[in-house]
């Protein structure tokens, strides 16, 4: 048996690379043993195509059908996507108008004196600040002046 | 994918019914695929490669199919043969019919390989990448599918005494 006619299964079973393939194909010009071997297997490859092809078609409406529960995907898809922007969009807005987190102001304490006098103002104890109220025009009016402690041994301020 | 669907949906259908051999499950099978494939179709890098992702596609969700199901459940059906499609006829109709029945009777694997190789034209490569077998194996049962189907449809004359 020649080299090429070793060929043959693998011609057969379509594992020939392209240029032994068409170099088979030459071959069987000249071989009649194969090339009766690959009539023989081409018949019943046709037959079998030519079966599934007749018998085997696609249902009817089975295309539509693909097509609408692709439809139907898409809109999903989109859905999902518009509620999950909706839902971003509320958060973000929700935060906008909530403004950053406030603590409570300290508590200020003012001692009992006339408005004419100094009164030294005591804030809750560790803040660092002291309030010095001044006199106003207004009976009703108190201005309290504050300030920042530098430290606890130096306030800054005369007590 | 749209355009194409009119192409490629009667030739996953036909691959579907070729590995569950039943019309109501390769038509699940194929509307999974292709939506599927719809959906990722973007991971597809080589668009030559796109009939062999296709397949292998419907391939895997058969065998999930088979893997969900119960072990004692009968995983091949009757063919459908040439009756389960009224209305079309068959010219050339006997031996058609026996050669799509003789088809249908191989077992799985074989019919499998005999499918890609004879309808949809692959190389052996191709088909070992479809089913997720060696190429090896997919020779001998190629080999096996066609001198079973030959042995059916041409069988030896009696010797006579």
């Amino acid at each position: 048996m020649s080299q090429p006619c070793e060929q043959l299964d693998d011609y057969l079973a379509r594992d020939l690379d392209p240029d032994h393939e068409v170099r088979f194909i030459g071959h069987l010009e000249s071989c009649p043993s194969c090339r009766l071997a690959v009539e023989s297997e081409q018949r019943l490859d046709d037959l079998i195509f030519e079966a599934t092809e007749r018998i085997d078609g696609a249902p009817i409406g089975l295309v539509d059908r693909v097509r609408r529960k692709r439809r139907i995907q898409v809109v999903r898809s989109s859905l999902s996507i518009a509620a999950a922007l909706a839902v971003a969009m509320g958060m973000a807005s929700w935060a906008w108008r909530s403004g950053p987190p406030v603590s409570a102001p300290p508590r200020i304490e003012i001692a009992a004196a006339p408005p004419s006098q100094h009164v030294m103002v005591d804030f809750e104890p560790g803040s660092g600040v002291t309030g010095v109220a001044m006199p106003s025009d207004s009976p009703n009016v108190t201005v309290v002046m504050m300030f920042m402690d530098a430290g606890s041994e130096n306030p800054g301020v005369e007590r | 994918m749209d355009s194409r669907l009119d192409e490629w949906t009667p030739r996953v259908y036909r691959l579907a019914l070729r590995l569950s051999n039943d019309p109501h499950v390769a038509e699940d099978l194929t509307q999974e695929t292709l939506l599927r494939a719809w959906r990722q179709v973007h991971s597809l890098r080589e668009p030559a490669a796109l009939r062999v992702w296709l397949f292998r596609i419907t391939t895997n969700l058969w065998r999930d199919r088979l893997r969900r199901r119960s072990p004692t459940a009968q995983l091949d059906h009757d063919p459908p043969g040439p009756t389960a499609e009224p209305g079309r006829s068959l010219s050339g109709g006997e031996e058609l019919s026996r050669a799509y029945r003789a088809m249908c009777e191989l077992p799985p694997r074989q019919r499998e390989v005999l499918h890609l190789i004879a309808c949809e034209e692959m190389s052996l490569a191709d088909v070992a990448a479809t089913l997720g077998i060696t190429r090896e194996s997919a020779k001998a049962n190629l080999s096996l599918a066609r001198k079973r189907l030959r042995s059916i449809l041409e069988p030896e004359p009696a010797s006579r005494p």
